[in-house]
């Protein structure tokens, strides 16, 4: 029996290796998108809520602080995508994990006005982009 | 290195390549420019915007969700 030229198995190894690659890569996209509108539907909740009159003034200050700093964070993010489409060196994993963040301090501040549902499927959907 | 190593890790190169394509044809779409344009959305639009964007969707008698229905509906 003549043993299997490993060298011809090559090229199937090349496409596995680099269909694997790109397949993290469009996690990370998609993960990203999700993360904003996850944080877009929270934000329309909470101006749902503000325009009620159900936010007390504490909270509102709060709120508003948390999502600066997650637009903030956001800006960073894109910043950072620009620079790899441009072909320079950038963080752009701390980025959007820093976004991830701010994104949860916000979710955090809105959870005493919200209600339990709401506040579950929107940490849900945190979870989910952050997984991918 | 013998026939059953090479064989086992082609196999698992296989099953790690066949979850790459499967996870690759669920993402496929979103791309790095996705991500940026929507990262430069959330960046430019504050809290005040979705206040007003809220009001003014009432105003015009849009059906926000999670409002209660009116009397009648």
């Amino acid at each position: 029996m003549t043993r299997p030229n490993i060298l011809a198995f090559a090229p199937v190894l090349l496409v596995g290796l680099t269909l694997l690659i790109h397949a993290g890569c469009q996690s990370f996209y998609t993960g990203t998108v999700t993360l904003t509108a996850v944080v877009d539907s929270a934000a329309k909740e909470y101006a749902r809520l503000y325009n009620d009159g159900l936010v007390p003034p504490d909270v509102s200050v709060r709120v508003s602080n948390a999502h600066a700093a997650y637009r903030k964070a956001a800006g960073v993010a894109h910043d950072a995508l620009v620079a790899v489409k441009l072909g320079q060196t950038a963080d752009t994993k701390a980025a959007i994990e820093a976004a991830r963040q701010a994104a949860g301090t916000f979710l955090d501040v809105l959870v005493p006005i919200l209600t339990a549902d709401k506040t579950k499927q929107l940490r849900a959907d945190l979870q989910k982009a952050g997984a991918l | 290195m013998s026939e059953a190593l090479i064989i086992a890790i082609l196999t698992a190169v296989g099953k790690v390549g066949f979850t790459g394509v499967i996870t690759f044809l669920e993402n496929r779409g979103t791309t790095i420019d996705d991500a940026t344009e929507a990262l430069r959305l959330a960046h430019k639009k504050t809290l005040e915007e979705y206040i007003v964007e809220d009001a003014r969707l009432r105003a015009l008698g849009v059906p926000v969700p999670g409002s209660p229905k009116p009397d009648g509906a």
